[in-house]
C-alpha cells in the first residue's frame, strides 16, 4: 500500500518543484551597481510634485538625491571579436542613475522604472556622500542604513565623503580605467604611497564607527577636471555629524599621532636645506596620567623609521653626528605636524578622533565607564587634558649615494 | 532491495524457467551401441548442420568401425589429423599387440595406451556428449560399445594478447585478457603463482552454457564475502549469457543506482593486484571483461598507475583525479548557479566580463548547458562508433571548430564552452569507464539542482548523492569504505598514495584473513 | 549478514563522538555571538561558552551513564523497565514531541537564512520543503548510513571553518578584543544561559548507545563530542568580536555568517567565502535534522513495533512541515525556538536524570 502512495506522491512534489527557478535571473540581465553617490537635493522640485501628486502623504525631513553607477558589461571589453558579445552603441563602460526620494530603499526601486537592469548591489564597490548629507544632524547615518541592513550588500565597499557634490566625483571620467567607481577604488589603495590619505573605511567600520560613542574620520575626495583628489579627511563628531575636514598636513599629523601611516615622506629643513625622509614605518604609544580628572595628561609617542629619499643639504650623511641632526630634524617635523593636528582637533574642532579615548577604554575600563559620558560631551574632560606629543626617528638607510654634489661646486 | 530478491529466488530451486527449460530438451537419451544410429541421432539433433565432421574408419586390420565426429572450427584439425587419427592409425598398425575383439575393450585400449592426449574422459550420456562436442570436444565411437571417449580438441582462432584499447597506461605491462577464458587464466596464473589461487569453474546459461570461472586467493579472501558471491551466482538462471555485464547486473545490490558496483577491466594486473588484496575476480568465456568485486568508490578512481610510479607522482595524480571528479560532476551546475542566481559570489571583474560576453546569448544559462552538454554526450556516443582513425578528429572538431562556431553565431557564450570543455576532460581523466558514466548521469541531476535552486540546489544535491552512496553496498561491503565507516589504517592509500615501505597491511575494508602484506624490513 | 558486516552496524566511540558534534553544531552557531555579546557586552563572552560547555558536559556525563547501563536496548525499553510502561510510553512520545518540533525548527531556520541570504523570490516553502525531502531520503536508509554522512561531512564543515578563520586573522582588531575580564559574574551567568541554548543536542547519546559496540563508552563519547563544539564556538565567539566589536556585534542577526562575508582573499579568486561557509553550514543543518528524525523514527517504531519505517517517515513529514511553517515573522520563529528548547530541556535533561538516580537507586541494569 505504501509504494503505491510513495510513488504519486513524489511525482506531485517533483513537478511542484519543476514549475520553479523563481530566481533565475540571467547574468546579462543584471544592472552591477559599482558606485553610489548621495547628495542632498538641490532644488525643492521633485519634493514640490511629489507632494501634489499625493498631498496626504506623511512628510519626512530629509531627502536625497542619490547617483547610482550602473556597469554596462559590453563597454569593458575592449573591441569585441564579433563574436557573441553585444553591441553597445556608445562605448562607456558605466552608466549614471539620478533619483531623487527620501528612502533610499525607495530610490533604489525606482530606478526599476528607468532601467531594463534591476539594481545588484553585491559588487558596491565606492560610496560617496556630500557634506552637505553628512552635515545634518543624522543625515549620514540615515543615509548608511539601507546598505547596512539590506543581507546582499557587502560590509567591504569604501566610503568617501566629498568636498562638494558627490554626483561630480563619480561622473568623472578618467583615462586610465574604465569604470569611475574602480578608479577610485583602486586610489584608495595607495595608502603605502602616501601619509596624507587616510587608511580606507570600509561599510563595516562605518557601522562600528556609527554604533561606539567616539569621534571618528572618513577620508576625503574632490574632483577635478578628470581626475580625482583624495587627501584630507572629514571629521565626525560622536554624534555622527561631521563638523569639519582636515586638510592634507593635518591629516598626515593625524595619521602619525594614531600609528596609521604605511609609508609616506616627511620633509624637514637642514643646514637650511631641503631633506626628504622616506618612511618605512611608525609606531606610537600613549602614556596616560590619569590622576587629575579634570586634567588627563597623555604623551604620545611616536617612533619612525625610514630612508633617506631626497636631499638637497650638503653632508655627510654616512657620519654619525650628521645622521643625529637629520634624525632630531625629522622628528621636530613630525611634532610640529602633529601639534598642528593638535590644535585643530583637539582645541579647536574638540573631537577625539586619536582615539585617546579609546585607549583609555581598553587599559582602565573600571576608571572609563566612570568618566565615559564626560569624555567628549558632559563636562568635556577631552578638552580640558593636556596632549604632548614626542618623536623619534630612525634613519636606517641613505639610499645609493652619499653626496650627491661636492661643496665646493656650489 | 535486491536482498529480498534473492531471498526468494532462492527458495525456489527449480523457478518456472528452469522447469521450462528442462522441458524443452530431449529426454534423456542415451547412446546405443550402434554405431550408425549414434551418428544419425546427432546428426538429426544438430539439425545436420554443414560443419559437423564425421569420419568413419576401421581400426587397424579389425572389423570394428570407429567414428569420429568434431564441429569444423572449433576443434583443432591438426590435432585430429595427427593426434587422433594419426595415432590411431599409426599405433593400431605399429602395435603388437592385437585389437582385442570387444568394442568395449577397444574403447579401453584406446583410453589408456593409444591416444596420445592430455585431457580425455570417458562419457555414457548423450547430452554431456553433446555439451562438449558443442564446446570443441571430439567424440570419438567405436562401433557395439555404447562408451564413447571425449578428447579436448579445443582449437579455434582468438585474436592475440594486446594492450586493452580503454586501459591504457603510459607505464605498466601491455598485455590484456582476450575472449577465450584458457587464455585469461593464463594471464593470471603468470602473475600469481601461489598454490593458494583458486579457479572455481561452472558455467551460466542455460542455452549458452557459457563457461564462468571465480577466481580468489583461498587464504586471503574473506570466506563469507566469497560464499555470497557464490550464491549469487547460483541463482543466475537465463538463456544466454553472452557479456560479463549480465553477471554483473544479475548480482549487483542495487540496480537503481547509477554507481557501478562491479568493477571491470581488460587488464590482468589490476585482477591480480585486486586477488592479492582479497578481492574476487570473476573470468567469462567469450569476453576480455574480467568483474572484480566487490568494488568501493576508491578503487574506482585510482589506476595501476599510480602504484607503478613513485609516490609523490602518484599522490599528485590521484589529487588531480579527484579535482576531476568534482569538476566533472558538478562544473555545469555550478557555472548555472552562479551565473543566474548569485553573480556577487564571482569576483567582480569575471563576473562583468562573464555578463559581457553573455550579452547577445538568446538562452538562459541553464538551457545553453543543457544543450552543450547534451552536444558532448552525442559526441562522445559517435566518438565510439568510428572507426579509429576518424574517432580522434571527431574529438578535436566537435570540440573546437563546433564550440568556436556556436559561439560566433551567438548560440553560446564563451564561457559556456570553457566549461564544457572542462567537464569533458575531466570525465576523460576518470580511469573508470562505468564510472564516468554514472558522474554523466549525476552531472545533469544537479544541473536540475542548480537551475531550481542555485547554490542551494547544488549543495542539495551533492548531499542527496552523498546519501545514496552512503547507503550503497558492493557485495554487503559499504561503497564508501574506507571513509566511513572510518578505517584510518587504509587512509595511506585513499587520496594519498603513501611510499611503498608504508603500504604494510592489505585493505581493512575487505576484511582479509591475512592481512600483512609486508614483512617490516629492517635490512636492505 | 555476516558477523562482519554485523559489527559494521555497531559505532565506535569515534564515531559517536562525531555524531554529539555534528547534531550539537547547528543553527545557534550563527546566533550565539549577538545573544553572548549582548549579554557579556566584551570579549569575556568566551568564559560563558566553556561555563555551559561544562555544564552540557555534565549533564550528557550523566545521560550517557543512564544509557550504557542498558546496553542494546532502546530509550523506550529502558525507560519501561525503570519506570513502568505507562510512564515509558508517556516519556517516550513527549520526546518524540520535541524531536518533531526541533526538526520543524531546523528547517524552518534554514528557509529563514537561505531566503534571506541566498533567494529573493522563491518562496520560503519551496526551500523547506525541498529540504525536507532530502532528509527524508537519509532517513529512508539504513541507519548506520545516516551516522556515515556524519564522518563524512564534519571534517569538510571543520576544515572550512578553519579556513575561513584563518582568513580573518587580518580584519582582527586587537581593540576591539581588550579590555579583558571586565564583566562581572552575574554577566557571564546570562551569558551562559545564552549560549547554553545552542548546545542542545548532545541528547542523542540518550538513544544511539544501543548501537555503539562499547556502551561503557558512552562518556568518553561524550567528551569527544563536546569538545569539538566548545572549541569552535570560543573560536568563532572571539573572533567575532575581534573583528566586528562588541557593539557592532550585538546589532548583527547573524553575527557568523557577517563574519565569513567579511573575509576577503588576497588574490581575490575566491572573493565571496560565504558561498563555501553557507554550503558546509547547510551540510551541518542537515547532519542535524537527520539525526532528529531518525531519533523520532526510532523512538516511534520502538514503541509501536508493528509500523514499518517508511509509515512513520510519510505520515510525520507533513506534519513536521507545517509546524515548520507556522511562525509568521522572525521574532516568532525565535520564540519558538526557546520554547523548544526550554520544553527540550526538562524532557531529556531532568527526565532522564531522574531516571539515572531512580535506576540507581533500585539497581536496575540492563542485560546484554
Amino acid at each position: 500500500m505504501n509504494k503505491r502512495f510513495a510513488l504519486p506522491t513524489i511525482l506531485v512534489i517533483v513537478s511542484a518543484l519543476l514549475a520553479g527557478c523563481w530566481d533565475q535571473v540571467q547574468i546579462e540581465e543584471r544592472g552591477f551597481v559599482v558606485g553610489i553617490a548621495i547628495d542632498a537635493p538641490r532644488t525643492k522640485e521633485v519634493e514640490k510634485r511629489a507632494a501634489k501628486e499625493a498631498p496626504r502623504k506623511p512628510k519626512v525631513k530629509q531627502r536625497f538625491l542619490v547617483t547610482h553607477q550602473l556597469v554596462i558589461p559590453g563597454g569593458l571589453i575592449a573591441g569585441s571579436q564579433g563574436g557573441g558579445g553585444g553591441q553597445n552603441t556608445t562605448n562607456e563602460a558605466f552608466l549614471n542613475l539620478t533619483s531623487e526620494g527620501d528612502s533610499l530603499f525607495e530610490v533604489s526601486r525606482e530606478l526599476a522604472t528607468r532601467t531594463s537592469r534591476a539594481p545588484f548591489y553585491q559588487h558596491l564597490k565606492v560610496l560617496v556622500i556630500s557634506e552637505e548629507v553628512a552635515r545634518t544632524p543624522n543625515g549620514f547615518a540615515n543615509a548608511m542604513d539601507f546598505l547596512l541592513r539590506d543581507p546582499d550588500s557587502r560590509r567591504s565597499g569604501k566610503v568617501f565623503i566629498a568636498n562638494g557634490l558627490a554626483k561630480s566625483i563619480i561622473e568623472v571620467k578618467p583615462k586610465t580605467e574604465k569604470l569611475p567607481s574602480l578608479y577610485i577604488n583602486s586610489i584608495g589603495e595607495n595608502i603605502e604611497k602616501n601619509a596624507r590619505m587616510l587608511p580606507e573605511v570600509r561599510i563595516g567600520d562605518i557601522h562600528e564607527e556609527l554604533l561606539n560613542p567616539f569621534s571618528f574620520v572618513i577620508p576625503r575626495v574632490r574632483a577635478e577636471k578628470n581626475e580625482i583628489k583624495m587627501a584630507g579627511s572629514a571629521v565626525f563628531s560622536l554624534y555622527n555629524q561631521m563638523v569639519g575636514f582636515l586638510g592634507e598636513e593635518e591629516t598626515e599629523g593625524l595619521n602619525f599621532l594614531t600609528g596609521s601611516i604605511d609609508g609616506g615622506l616627511l620633509k624637514a629643513k637642514v643646514k637650511g636645506d631641503l631633506v626628504v625622509l622616506n618612511i618605512q614605518g611608525t609606531k606610537h604609544e600613549i602614556v596616560q596620567d590619569l590622576r587629575d580628572k579634570q586634567n588627563f595628561k597623555f604623551t604620545i609617542k611616536i617612533e619612525c623609521e625610514g630612508i633617506l629619499a631626497e636631499a638637497y643639504a650638503l653632508m655627510d650623511f654616512l657620519s654619525k653626528e650628521e645622521t643625529k641632526k637629520l634624525e632630531r630634524a625629522f622628528a621636530k617635523e613630525i611634532e610640529r605636524m602633529c601639534l598642528d593636528t593638535l590644535q585643530k582637533v583637539h582645541k579647536e574642532m574638540k573631537v577625539d578622533v586619536i582615539k585617546l579615548g579609546s585607549n583609555i577604554r581598553q587599559k582602565e575600563y573600571s576608571l572609563w565607564k566612570q568618566i565615559q559620558k564626560d569624555w567628549e560631551s558632559g563636562q568635556r574632560l577631552y578638552e580640558k587634558s593636556t596632549i604632548k606629543v614626542e618623536a623619534k626617528v630612525y634613519l636606517r638607510n641613505v639610499g645609493s649615494i652619499n653626496r650627491s654634489e661636492l661643496e665646493e661646486g656650489r | 532491495m535486491m536482498r529480498k530478491f534473492f531471498a526468494q529466488r532462492r527458495k525456489k530451486k527449480t523457478s518456472p524457467f528452469s522447469q521450462h527449460m528442462q522441458q524443452r530438451q530431449t529426454p534423456e537419451l542415451t547412446l546405443s551401441p550402434n554405431l550408425a544410429d549414434n551418428l544419425e541421432l546427432f546428426r538429426t539433433l544438430l539439425g545436420n548442420p554443414h560443419d559437423l565432421l564425421i569420419r568413419t574408419f576401421l581400426i587397424g586390420n579389425t572389423n570394428h568401425t570407429c567414428a569420429v565426429i568434431a564441429l569444423d572450427g572449433l576443434a583443432d584439425s591438426d590435432m585430429l589429423h595427427n593426434q587422433v587419427l594419426g595415432h590411431i592409425q599409426l599405433m593400431i598398425s605399429t602395435s603388437e599387440k592385437s585389437v582385442p575383439p570387444e568394442p568395449d575393450e577397444i574403447i579401453q585400449l584406446l583410453f589408456e595406451e593409444v591416444l596420445s592426449v592430455v585431457e580425455i574422459k570417458k562419457e555414457t550420456s548423450l547430452t554431456a556428449a553433446l555439451d562438449c562436442i558443442l564446446s570443441g570436444d571430439t567424440a570419438l565411437f567405436v562401433d557395439g560399445s555404447s562408451e564413447l571417449i571425449l578428447i579436448d580438441s579445443k582449437g579455434w582462432k582468438t585474436r592475440g594478447i594486446e594492450e586493452p584499447v580503454s586501459e591504457g597506461l603510459v607505464r605498466g605491462p601491455r598485455d590484456g585478457f582476450t575472449e577465450s577464458i584458457r587464455d585469461n587464466t593464463v594471464r593470471i596464473r603468470r602473475r600469481v603463482k601461489d598454490p593458494n589461487l583458486r579457479f572455481e569453474s561452472s558455467w551460466v546459461g542455460t542455452r549458452s552454457k557459457t563457461e564462468l570461472i571465480i577466481a580468489y586467493i583461498d587464504d586471503i579472501v574473506d570466506h563469507e564475502m566469497l560464499d555470497e558471491v557464490r550464491r549469487r551466482i547460483a541463482t543466475i538462471d537465463i538463456d544466454e549469457v553472452e557479456e560479463s555485464g549480465f553477471i554483473e547486473q544479475w548480482i549487483e545490490d542495487d540496480f537503481l543506482s547509477p554507481f557501478p558496483q562491479a568493477h571491470n577491466t581488460e587488464r590482468p594486473d589490476k585482477v591480480s593486484a585486486s586477488l592479492f588484496q582479497g578481492r574476487v575476480a570473476i573470468l567469462l568465456d567469450g569476453t576480455p571483461m574480467v568483474l572484480i568485486l566487490p568494488v568501493t568508490i576508491g578503487l574506482l578512481l585510482h589506476s595501476p598507475e599510480d602504484y607503478y610510479e613513485r609516490w609523490i607522482v602518484g599522490t599528485l595524480t590521484r589529487l588531480l583525479r579527484y579535482l576531476a571528479a568534482f569538476f566533472a560532476v558538478f562544473s555545469p551546475s555550478l557555472y548555472i548557479a552562479l551565473v543566474t542566481f548569485h553573480p556577487g559570489l564571482i569576483p567582480s571583474d569575471l563576473a562583468f566580463s562573464i555578463a559581457a560576453t553573455r550579452d547577445g546569448v538568446p538562452f538562459p544559462a541553464f538551457i545553453e548547458s543543457l544543450m552543450m552538454i547534451t552536444t558532448m554526450e552525442l559526441l562522445q556516443e559517435a566518438g565510439l562508433r568510428l572507426p579509429k582513425p576518424i574517432g580522434q578528429t571527431v574529438g578535436i572538431v566537435g570540440g573546437l571548430v563546433i564550440g568556436d562556431a556556436a559561439v560566433s553565431a551567438g548560440i553560446v557564450s564563451p564561457v559556456m564552452v570553457i566549461v564544457v570543455a572542462l567537464t569533458a576532460i575531466s570525465s576523460f581523466a576518470i580511469p573508470s569507464f562505468q564510472l564516468a558514466i554514472a558522474f554523466r548521469m549525476i552531472r545533469f541531476f544537479a544541473m536540475f539542482g542548480a537551475a531550481i535552486f542555485g547554490i542551494y540546489g547544488v549543495i542539495l544535491s551533492l548531499i542527496a548523492i552523498m546519501i545514496h552512496l552512503s547507503n550503497l553496498t558492493s557485495i554487503g561491503y559499504p561503497y564508501l569504505a574506507p571513509l566511513a565507516p572510518q578505517m584510518p589504517r587504509d587512509w595511506k592509500d585513499l587520496i594519498l598514495r603513501a611510499p611503498v615501505t608504508f603500504l604494510k597491511e592489505r585493505p581493512q575494508a575487505l576484511h582479509p584473513e591475512d592481512e600483512i602484506r609486508m614483512r617490516t624490513g629492517d635490512s636492505k | 549478514m555476516s558477523a562482519q558486516t554485523l559489527s559494521e552496524k555497531m559505532i565506535s566511540k569515534n564515531h559517536m563522538g562525531i555524531n554529539i558534534a555534528s547534531v550539537t553544531v547547528g543553527v545557534g552557531i550563527l546566533t550565539f555571538p549577538r545573544a553572548l555579546a549582548k549579554a557579556t557586552s566584551g570579549f569575556d563572552g568566551w568564559i560563558s561558552v566553556v561555563i555551559s560547555g561544562l555544564v552540557a558536559l555534565l549533564i550528557g556525563w550523566l545521560l550517557a551513564k543512564l544509557a550504557a547501563r542498558f546496553p542494546r536496548q532502546t530509550f523506550f525499553d529502558y525507560t519501561a523497565i525503570i519506570a513502568s510502561k505507562p510512564v515509558a510510553y508517556a516519556l517516550t512520545l513527549l520526546v518524540c514531541l520535541y524531536t518533531m518540533l526541533f526538526v520543524s525548527f531546523e528547517i524552518r531556520a534554514i528557509g529563514n537564512i537561505a531566503k534571506q541570504y541566498l533567494f529573493y523570490s522563491t518562496p520560503v516553502e519551496m526551500i523547506t520543503l525541498s529540504f525536507l525531502l532530502i532528509v527524508q531520503y537519509a532517513v529512508a536508509g539504513s541507519r548506520i548510513a545516516m551516522l556515515r554522512l556524519n564522518l563524512l561531512f564534519l571534517p569538510v564543515v571543520l576544515v572550512v571553518i578553519f579556513f575561513v578563520l584563518v582568513f580573518t586573522t587580518q580584519l582582527l582588531e586587537i581593540e576591539n578584543i581588550r579590555p579583558y575580564f571586565s564583566s562581572s559574574w552575574k554577566s557571564l551567568l546570562e551569558g551562559s544561559k545564552a549560549v547554553g541554548l545552542s548546545y542542545s543536542g548532545f541528547e542523542i547519546i540518550l538513544f544511539y548507545t544501543m548501537l555503539m559496540r562499547n556502551p561503557e563508552e558512552g562518556p568518553k563519547a561524550m567528551l569527544l563530542g563536546l569538545f569539538i563544539p566548545v572549541s569552535l564556538y570560543v573560536t568563532i565567539y572571539i573572533f567575532v568580536i575581534g573583528v566586528f566589536s562588541a557593539e557592532v556585534a550585538k546589532n548583527l542577526t547573524y553575527p557568523t555568517i557577517d563574519l565569513a562575508k567579511e573575509v576577503e582573499i588576497p588574490g581575490g579568486f575566491f572573493e565571496r567565502v560565504e558561498s563555501m561557509f553557507f554550503t558546509i553550514w547547510i551540510m551541518t543543518i542537515f547532519n542535524t535534522c537527520v539525526m532528529w528524525l531518525d531519533i523520532t523514527i526510532l523512538n516511534l517504531t520502538s514503541m509501536f513495533r508493528k509500523v514499518k519505517k517508511m509509515v512513520w517517515i510519510l505520515a510525520l513529514s507533513p506534519i513536521i512541515y507545517f509546524v515548520a511553517m507556522l511562525p509568521q515573522n522572525l521574532v516568532d520563529f525565535f520564540a519558538f525556538a526557546d520554547a523548544i528548547t526550554y520544553f527540550g530541556m526538562i524532557i531529556v535533561y531532568l527526565c532522564p536524570i531522574c531516571l539515572l538516580l531512580i535506576a540507581i537507586m533500585r539497581g536496575v541494569k540492563g542485560h546484554e
